[in-house]
């Protein structure tokens, strides 16, 4: 049984729809991150779930029991938020052992609890401390803590990350992703960067303008976006798109490019809709590559080179589209010609004005 | 080198004008008679507290100073009470609802203090209350409660309103969250207003004059009766009045950051 | 929409309606009464006279002068701090030892004691042995009589006024001052103006939404003065001094006349509303609001 299901959750601010017929089943033990550009309704989802704000219509099962109408503190969900919201005049003893308190647990049993947790993350020597003194790791780390300290039906994260810096975001990251792995709980996560998304969900749900986009695993999300706009929005660098026409010549399947006479053609394994039909082609980096131009299907100009170390990220401009690839260090220079070899077995095809997905 | 020297002329003559009339009522309170009138004024003279002991043996005054120490405190205590309450909630309201209120309290406390005085003294005429503390204590906290209120709203504005989430996700109820999380995280403010409304109410004039009766008269109503048809006891007076100010002097420079906040607030936001 | 009320709620609602209620039922009162002829020097009568009160302000001239003299008070009151406040707050407007101690004394006229900034001020003025007639000697000039000239009383006032208001705009224009970002004015300087353009152009205009509110909240107190005039002058001599809430006073505590106080009470209710309103709409023009 799901111990979280969404069931078609709408709601509105004014004439403004932020979440629209939102349904999501999540089951037992996995990390699901809800990701999305910022405004996209992410956010305001996952509160949702906590019961921080209202919903216009649909209902939210947790652990089996309906919690739409029930109050924040009824639902038995913990929370972990991207200001770390720790109270500032309360210890980190404190902190932590606030939500047994609220339950009226006693001083014994709150003190084993939090120094329980306060083991698994490491934490022991900052009990005494108040937030202001810590760090931001070590806040965040508070913060998560305070959310283990009870044994919830689920763990909800509002991006808890996006407020450190780099190196201590990788390290949080790896931290969550062992944690979710030891104590095996249900977890939803809320962020903007796919990079987390990709390496710590069992399942990625993508959300825009409040409609859920494609619910997946991040490998799915990845190879086999459900229309353009996943597509675009995972992978970087961004995936290559190419408008042109389809057209079926004797049998053989070819694609057109809009403003250019090349002619590309597709696998007899591409189902494409039809002839003459506006579509959209789009490529990953990796299934373009520079070749020398006399045997390419493609030549494209080099309009900026990246350096990164050991390759390069390269800027080109197919007959007028930008593609980003990436190459070995040094094996083009800028304003030079290059031919390209496309994996087209590998294309996406797209309906033109839909942006829904044809292959 | 010109331009520091003029700047630090104007800063000399500007604190002077600014301390001066202060240091004069000080320093007069500790003056002789023969001293305080003298022409050309003396500026080294024979220290006494003749005027002190004069005034702290008037029972008149030293009721007063009861009287206000009492008023002013039970007043304030109550309104920051009652502003606490109604600040938090209307600071967890969305911007909309909370501009309705915030207008409300604001436009309380535009009308002037004799449209309300004078059907409360007729009231308190007919009740009999005019002599009583509970009449001046209701008056003053009715009057602090919107002040309060606005002010306390401003401090609690800087409380992140994650706080709250959490506290209810963590499992607190609505009372759980003001009491443990927000009053705490807002102390400093908390005790900022109560300051403010006790400095108000202890320099607070008009209310006292027109609703005090002869037991319940605060400071600066006693202060008047040194302003006789005889002519005016400026030694007794200047004492009394260093004796009346020293106090709130002291209580505002320990919130002076707030002061202006709470003069400027509400409006701030109309 | 809603389905769970939250509780959030039920902190301010009882308190906003009490305060509501009470407002609601004094104002009825109030305007009630001030429909009738009631006067505690007249026991027993207590008839309901329509707008006669209202219609009596108007031909009292004691009362137009007393509304007069409050315009002028406030005007120049206003006026004069809000100007001087923001000269003495360009002029401090440098970094020198000592900054935050001056910041703690100007603080000392606002927190003073209204009645015994009033009873400094009367001693300071005291025709015989006061410290103005002194420097006015010593100055070469004739000795005034400050509290005691119909001509002068009001002004004398004034000045006390402008002593324990005008630190209040220089506090407050110093906090917006603080909180405004330098970047600009230096980008102003890299652009070639000058220092006094820099003010002018650049300074000014950030502080405009700090001034519009300072000078609201003095327009508002002035109207209101009481203590001042209480303690210096008591609306003498010859009711020179008499602004409208001191008159209203005078017809509510020496005459008794509960009604027609009131009438004059509500008079200057609406005046402050008016002049509230007035310099809500020039300061804070609809479109282009500074922030």
């Amino acid at each position: 049984m799901a111990q979280l299901s969404i069931r078609d959750v709408r709601k509105s601010y004014g004439s403004v729809a932020v979440l629209n017929d939102i349904s999501i089943e999540v089951e037992e033990g996995a990390f699901v991150v809800l990701l999305g550009p910022s405004g996209c309704g992410k956010s305001t989802l996952l509160h949702a779930i906590a019961g921080l704000h209202e919903i216009g219509s649909g209902s939210i099962v947790i652990g089996g029991r309906d919690v739409t109408d029930l109050p924040a503190r009824e639902r038995d969900v913990a929370m972990v938020f991207q200001s770390y919201a720790l109270y500032p005049t309360m210890s980190v003893r404190e902190n932590i052992g606030f939500p047994l308190k609220m339950r009226g647990l006693d001083k014994k049993a709150i003190s084993e609890s939090v120094d329980r947790v306060a083991a698994i993350l490491q934490i022991e020597p900052l009990l005494e401390r108040r937030p202001r003194e810590l760090s931001g790791g070590q806040r965040q780390r508070v913060a998560i803590g305070r959310a283990l300290v009870r044994d919830p039906k689920l763990f909800l994260f509002d991006e808890p990350l996006s407020n450190l810096d780099a190196a201590l975001r990788g390290d949080l990251r790896a931290e969550i992703k062992r944690l979710h792995q030891r104590i095996k709980r249900t977890m939803v996560y809320v962020t903007h960067d796919q990079i987390e998304a990709m390496t710590l969900a069992t399942k990625i749900v993508i959300l825009n303008r409040g409609v859920v986009q494609q619910i997946g695993t991040p490998q799915e999300i990845y190879f086999n976006p459900a229309n353009l706009f996943v597509a675009r929005f995972i992978g970087s660098p961004p995936i290559t798109l190419l408008e042109g026409k389809t057209a079926n010549r004797n049998g053989e399947l070819l694609f057109k490019l809009s403003n250019s006479d090349v002619e590309l053609s597709m696998p007899q394994s591409t189902n494409l809709a039809g002839d003459e039909t506006e579509t959209i082609l789009g490529l990953r980096p990796e299934n373009i590559q520079i070749v020398r131009e006399g045997n390419a299907s493609l030549s494209a100009t080099v309009d900026l080179v990246e350096p990164t170390g050991p390759e390069d990220i390269v800027t080109l401009n197919v007959q007028g589209a930008p593609s980003v690839i990436r190459t070995a260090a040094g094996m083009t220079t800028q304003g030079s010609s290059v031919g390209l070899e496309l994996d087209l077995g590998k294309a996406l095809l797209f309906e033109s004005g839909s942006g829904t997905r044809l292959s | 080198m010109i331009k520091r020297f003029f700047f630090y002329v104007g800063l000399v003559v500007l604190l002077a004008a600014v301390l001066f009339p202060l240091y004069w009522v000080v320093v007069t309170s500790f003056k002789l008679p023969r001293d305080a009138f003298a022409i050309p004024p003396v500026w080294l003279f024979e220290p006494t507290l003749d005027n002190f002991r004069k005034v702290l043996a008037n029972q008149t005054f030293v009721r007063a100073f009861t009287n206000s120490f009492v008023v002013s405190i039970s007043s304030s205590a109550i309104a920051v009470a009652i502003g606490a309450l109604a600040a938090y909630g209307i600071t967890q309201q969305d911007a909309e609802k909370r501009r309705g209120q915030e207008k409300f309290i604001l436009s309380l406390r535009i009308a002037p203090a004799l449209v309300f005085v004078i059907p409360v003294y007729y009231f308190a005429v007919r009740l009999g209350a005019l002599n009583q503390h509970w009449l001046l204590i209701a008056v003053y906290a009715f009057i602090n409660v919107p002040f309060a209120i606005s002010l306390l709203i401003t401090f609690f504005d800087d409380i992140p309103r994650e706080l709250r989430d959490a506290a209810r996700v963590d499992g607190a109820r609505e009372f759980a969250i003001f009491w443990r999380i927000y009053l705490p995280a807002a102390r400093g403010g908390v005790v900022a207003t109560l300051i403010l409304c006790v400095l108000f109410t202890w320099n607070e004039f008009f209310v006292a004059l027109t609703l005090s009766g002869r037991s319940t008269q605060t400071l600066p109503v006693s202060i008047t009766s040194f302003l006789t048809f005889q002519g005016i006891q400026w030694g007794a007076l200047t004492a009394a009045a260093t004796l009346i100010m020293l106090p709130m002097l002291v209580l505002g420079i320990l919130v002076q950051g707030q002061i202006v906040r709470g003069m400027t607030l509400g409006s701030v936001k109309g | 929409m809603a389905k769970r009320t939250d509780p959030s709620r039920f902190f301010y609602q009882p308190i906003i309606a009490v305060l509501s209620l009470t407002s609601l039922v004094l104002t009825v009162y109030v305007v009630w009464l001030s429909l009738r002829d009631l006067s505690l020097m007249r026991a027993g009568r207590d008839t309901f006279v329509g707008i006669d009160n209202y219609i009596r302000f108007f031909n009292d001239p004691r009362g137009l002068w007393a509304l007069w003299r409050t315009v002028l008070f406030t005007v120049l009151a206003t006026s004069i701090e809000v100007v001087l406040g923001l000269a003495i707050v360009l002029f401090l407007d440098r970094n020198f030892a000592l900054k935050r101690l001056v910041r703690t004394l100007l603080l000392v006229p606002i927190i003073m004691t209204p009645v015994v900034v009033g009873l400094t001020w009367r001693f300071i003025f005291d025709p015989a042995s006061g410290m103005a007639n002194y420097l006015l000697s010593r100055l070469g000039f004739d000795a005034m009589d400050w509290l005691g000239s119909p001509q002068v009383a009001l002004y004398s006032v004034l000045i006390a006024d402008i002593w324990q208001w005008t630190p209040f705009v220089i506090l407050l224009s110093m906090a917006a001052l603080d909180s405004a970002p330098s970047d600009p004015l230096d980008a102003a300087r890299v652009d070639g103006a000058r220092e006094w353009q820099v003010t002018w152009y650049v300074l000014l205009p950030m502080l405009r939404r700090a001034i519009a509110i300072v000078a609201l909240i003095r327009a508002i107190d002035s109207i209101k003065a009481f203590d001042l005039f209480y303690i210096m002058t008591r609306g003498g001599p010859a009711l020179s001094t008499e602004t409208l809430n001191f008159y209203g006073y005078v017809v509510a505590f020496t005459n008794f006349e509960i009604s027609y106080s009131l009438t004059v009470a509500l008079i200057l209710t609406i005046f402050t509303n008016v002049a509230l309103l007035a310099m809500y709409g020039v300061l804070f023009p609809k479109n282009g609001e500074p922030r």
